[in-house]
C-alpha cells in the first residue's frame, strides 16, 4: 500500500488548493517536500494525518484545542459569520488478493469567522471515502454518517490503523516520549510484523478470560449437556420399569388363575345348591330343631334343679302341722318365771317417777329402793323370756307362710318341667322324621359358605388384577416418560458429538496458532535485536554503543565495552543527547519497518506501509543524516519526507528520488501561508 | 472417527480465523467476546458444511 497523491485546501499554512503527487516507483520510492524552517513541513504531515484521524499531533503545541485549522489569511480576510471550508484528500494505492482496490480518503470541515476576533469555529466536519472497484474501474463512495457511522473510519483503520501511525507517521520526539508505555510498544511491534492476529486468535480459541474461561474451547465445552451416566441411569430405570411389569403380569396371570379356579368352585356349589333347594332348606329347619332341642334339654335340667333345690328346703313344709301345736302349747305356759305377776316394767318406771312405792314408801335417789326396782326391771317382761317368745313366733308365722308357697312353686316347675319335657319329644320326633328326608352326607350351608368364601376369593383376585393393571398402566407412563428423556438425551448426545468435533477443531487450531506464535515470539526479540545493531551500527557508525530492545520492550542503548557497576553487563548509556535519541529511535523504526517487509515477504501478516518522516534529520549530524538516509528507501516501501534544504545534499536521498516527485515549499512574501511547488518547476 | 480432523478445513479455518483476527486488530469493531462468538459460530458453520459435503 502506498500513498498516491495529497490534495491540501486551506489547511493550516497552506492556502488555496495544494497538490502533491507520491511517488509509488519501486525503485525510486522516495518522494521530498523541501522547505526552510516554520514553511508548513510539518503541516503536510498534519494534513495526512487530520485525513486519516481526524486530529494532528499536538505535542508541539501548547493547546492544541486552540489550534485554528482554517489558514489564517483566508481567516483574515472573511468579515463576520464568513463560512470557508477546509479539506485534505488522500489517494491511495492498494491491492485486496492481487485486485486493484485503490482509494480516496477526503475529509472536510467548515468555519464561522467569529468577529472581531481572529478567531473561527469549526462548525461541520465530513469523511467521505471512494473505493475503485476493481470491475468496472468506477469508484464506490462510502460515508461516515447516519447509518453508515464509523464506516469509513473503520475502513480507514483496515489501511492504516492508527495505533501504528506513530511509525509510519513518524515523529521522532515520539519514542522519547515517556507516555508510551511498553505494553503500547509490544503490541504495536506485534501488530506490525504480523504476530498479533496469531496472539489474538490464540487467545480467542483458548485462553481468554482466567484459565481460559471465556474462549471458544471453553464455551464449546460449557454447551455440552447430559452424560453417558445420566442415560444409562434412564435405561436402567426403563428396565427396571420393564422388570416390575412383568412382576405385576405375573401376579395377574395367577390371579386369573384363582379366579378361575374359585369361580369353578364356586359354581360347582352353586350349582348343587340350585338343585337341592327344599334339602337345604330342611337342613336349615334340622339345625334349628337341634338348636331347639339343645335349649329345651338345658331349660328341663334347670326345672330339675330348681326342684331339687326347693326340696332341700322342704322341713319348713313338713314341719308345718306341728308348728301350730307349738304355738297353742306355749300360749298356755306360764312364761312370767320369777317376775312378779301383773307387774311390768311399765310399771316400775311409774313407781320411780312418783318417787313412791304402791305401799307408800319413798323412793329416794341412790337409796336402796331405787335400787332394788331397777335390779327388778331386769327380770320383768318384756325384758325377760316374753321379747324371746315373741321372735319365735314371728319365725313360726314365716316357715307357715313359706311352706304354703313351697307347693306352689314346686308345682309349678313340675308342670314348667313336664311340659317341655313334651315340648323336647315333639322337636325330637320333627328332627328325626326331617333328618331321614334329606341325604346327610351333603352339609349344604357348609357348601354355601365355602361358595361364599370361594367367591370373595374370585373378588379379591379380580381386584389384584384391577389393582396390577393400574400399576402397569402406571408404570408404561413412567417408562414412556423416561424414554422422551432418552430420546432429549440422544438428541443431546448428537448435539454433544457435534460439539465434540467443533471443540477438536478449536483445539487443532489453538494448538497451531499456539505453536506459531511461541516460536514467533521467541525469534522475535532476538530477530529485531540483530536488525536494531545492524541499522544503529549503519546508521551511526557506532562502535562503542549499540541499541537493544530489552525483554521489557523498552529500547536501551549500551556500552559494549564498558561492565555495569557490579562487572555483570554492558553498562547502560544514560543522560542520552537529544541527537542520541534520535539516533536510537530510528534504528528502531526503521529496524521494525524492515522487519516487518521481511516477515510479509515471508508470507506473514506484517504491514507493509508507507514512511512519512518531517523533518527527521534536524537533530543529526550531516554524517549521521547520510547513513540514516541510505537506509530508509531500503527498508520502507515508500518514503515521503518533508525536509531542510541543509539535508538535502548530505542525506544523499537524490539517488533514490525521481525528480519528478521533489516538491519545494514557499512562502508568500505578502502572507503567512506558503504554497507547494514541484522543485523543478521552482528551478526552472 | 467422530472427531477426526480434516486436515483441509484445519488449514482454511486457520487462515480465515487468521485474517478475520487481523481485520479486527485494525479496526477494533469487536470486542474479545464478540471475536469468541464470531469464531464460534464460524467453526460451527465450515465443520457443518464440511460434513454435510461429505
Amino acid at each position: 500500500m502506498k500513498f498516491k497523491k495529497l490534495i491540501i485546501n486551506n489547511f493550516m499554512r497552506l492556502k488555496g488548493e495544494n497538490t502533491i503527487e507520491f511517488s509509488t516507483l519501486p525503485d525510486k520510492n522516495v518522494t521530498v517536500v523541501l522547505g526552510d524552517n516554520t514553511v508548513g513541513k510539518t503541516t503536510l504531515a498534519q494534513a495526512i494525518r487530520w485525513c486519516l484521524y481526524g486530529n494532528i499531533i499536538s505535542t508541539q503545541y501548547d493547546n492544541s484545542k486552540n489550534i485554528c485549522l482554517l489558514n489564517t489569511d483566508i481567516l483574515n480576510d472573511m468579515t463576520a459569520n464568513d463560512r470557508k471550508e477546509i479539506s485534505v484528500e488522500l489517494d491511495i494505492e492498494n491491492s485486496i488478493n492481487g485486485q486493484d482496490r485503490s482509494c480516496r480518503i477526503l475529509r472536510r470541515a467548515e468555519f464561522v469567522r467569529k468577529f472581531p476576533q481572529l478567531v473561527a469555529i469549526q462548525k461541520t466536519e465530513s469523511l467521505k471515502m471512494y473505493i475503485k472497484n476493481p470491475i468496472t474501474g468506477s469508484e464506490e463512495p462510502y460515508d461516515n454518517i447516519g447509518k453508515d457511522e464509523g464506516k469509513v473510519d473503520d475502513m480507514i483503520s483496515e489501511l492504516l490503523p492508527k495505533d501504528l501511525s506513530s511509525y509510519f507517521l513518524f515523529d521522532g520526539e515520539r519514542w522519547s516520549d515517556a507516555k508510551n508505555t511498553q505494553n503500547d510498544i509490544k503490541d504495536s511491534i506485534y501488530t506490525l510484523v504480523g504476530i498479533s492476529p496469531i496472539r489474538q486468535m490464540k487467545e480467542h480459541l483458548g485462553d481468554l478470560g482466567t484459565n481460559g474461561r471465556s474462549s471458544v474451547i471453553k464455551r464449546l465445552g460449557d454447551k455440552k449437556t447430559g452424560s453417558g451416566a445420566e442415560y444409562n441411569t434412564i435405561e436402567k430405570s426403563i428396565e427396571d420399569y420393564y422388570g416390575r411389569i412383568d412382576a405385576q403380569k405375573h401376579e395377574i396371570e395367577e390371579a386369573q388363575n384363582n379366579v378361575e379356579y374359585y369361580q369353578k368352585k364356586a359354581d360347582e356349589i352353586k350349582d348343587i345348591l340350585n338343585a337341592n333347594p327344599n334339602v337345604e332348606k330342611d337342613q336349615k329347619e334340622c339345625e334349628k330343631l337341634k338348636r331347639d332341642i339343645e335349649s329345651g334339654t338345658s331349660r328341663i335340667e334347670k326345672y330339675k334343679k330348681d326342684i331339687i333345690t326347693r326340696f332341700s328346703d322342704s322341713y319348713v313344709y313338713f314341719a308345718a302341722p306341728l308348728l301350730q301345736d307349738v304355738v297353742n302349747m306355749l300360749d298356755g305356759v306360764d312364761l312370767q318365771g320369777s317376775d312378779i305377776p301383773d307387774v311390768t316394767d311399765k310399771t316400775i318406771h311409774a313407781i320411780l317417777q312418783n318417787g313412791r312405792c304402791l305401799c307408800g314408801h319413798e323412793v329416794h335417789k341412790d337409796s336402796f329402793e331405787e335400787k332394788e326396782l331397777l335390779k327388778l326391771l331386769e327380770i320383768v317382761p318384756p325384758a325377760k323370756i316374753g321379747t324371746v317368745v315373741e321372735n319365735f313366733k314371728d319365725k313360726l308365722a314365716n316357715w307357715s307362710n313359706r311352706s304354703a308357697n313351697l307347693y306352689d312353686a314346686i308345682k309349678e316347675d313340675a308342670e314348667s318341667y313336664q311340659q317341655e319335657s313334651d315340648d323336647l319329644e315333639d322337636l325330637k320326633e320333627e328332627l328325626t322324621i326331617k333328618e331321614k328326608k334329606i341325604d346327610r352326607k351333603i352339609n349344604f350351608a357348609g357348601e354355601r359358605n365355602k361358595m361364599n368364601s370361594y367367591l370373595i376369593k374370585v373378588r379379591e383376585a379380580n381386584q389384584t388384577i384391577s389393582n396390577d393393571k393400574a400399576v402397569i398402566e402406571n408404570l408404561k407412563h413412567k417408562i414412556a416418560m423416561e424414554e422422551e428423556k432418552k430420546k432429549d438425551l440422544e438428541a443431546k448426545n448428537k448435539e454433544n458429538e457435534k460439539l465434540d468435533r467443533y471443540i477438536a477443531y478449536a483445539k487443532a487450531l489453538y494448538k497451531s496458532a499456539n505453536e506459531i506464535y511461541q516460536e514467533k515470539e521467541q525469534n522475535l526479540l532476538g530477530e529485531l535485536n540483530q536488525i536494531i545493531e545492524k541499522n544503529f551500527r549503519e546508521m551511526f557508525n557506532e562502535q562503542e554503543k549499540y541499541a537493544k530492545l530489552d525483554d521489557d520492550y523498552t529500547l536501551h542503548l549500551y556500552y559494549r565495552n564498558l561492565r555495569d557497576s557490579k562487572g555483570y553487563a554492558n553498562a547502560e548509556a544514560t543522560g542520552l543527547s537529544e541527537g542520541e535519541k534520535i539516533a536510537r529511535n530510528f534504528a528502531f523504526i526503521v529496524s521494525i519497518l524492515e522487519l516487518a517487509n521481511k516477515m510479509k515477504d515471508e508470507g506473514d501478516d506484517a504491514q507493509a506501509m508507507p514512511l512519512v518522516l518531517d523533518g527527521p534529520f534536524s537533530k543529526l549530524s550531516d554524517v549521521n543524516t547520510a547513513k540514516v538516509a541510505r537506509v530508509l528507501p531500503k527498508v520502507a516501501n515508500q518514503v515521503i519526507i518533508f525536509m531542510l534544504d541543509k539535508d538535502w545534499e548530505p542525506s544523499g536521498l537524490a539517488e533514490y528520488t525521481d525528480t519528478n516527485y521533489m516538491y519545494r515549499l514557499e512562502k508568500s512574501i505578502e502572507e503567512n501561508s506558503s504554497e507547494v511547488k514541484k522543485q523543478k518547476e521552482v528551478a526552472e | 472417527m467422530i472427531n477426526e480432523i480434516n486436515d483441509d478445513l484445519e488449514k482454511d479455518l486457520f487462515i480465515n480465523i487468521r485474517i478475520m483476527e487481523g481485520e479486527n486488530l485494525k479496526t477494533k469493531k469487536y470486542s474479545d467476546r464478540e471475536m469468541v462468538n464470531r469464531i464460534m459460530k464460524y467453526i460451527q458453520k465450515m465443520v457443518d458444511k464440511n460434513e454435510e459435503e461429505d
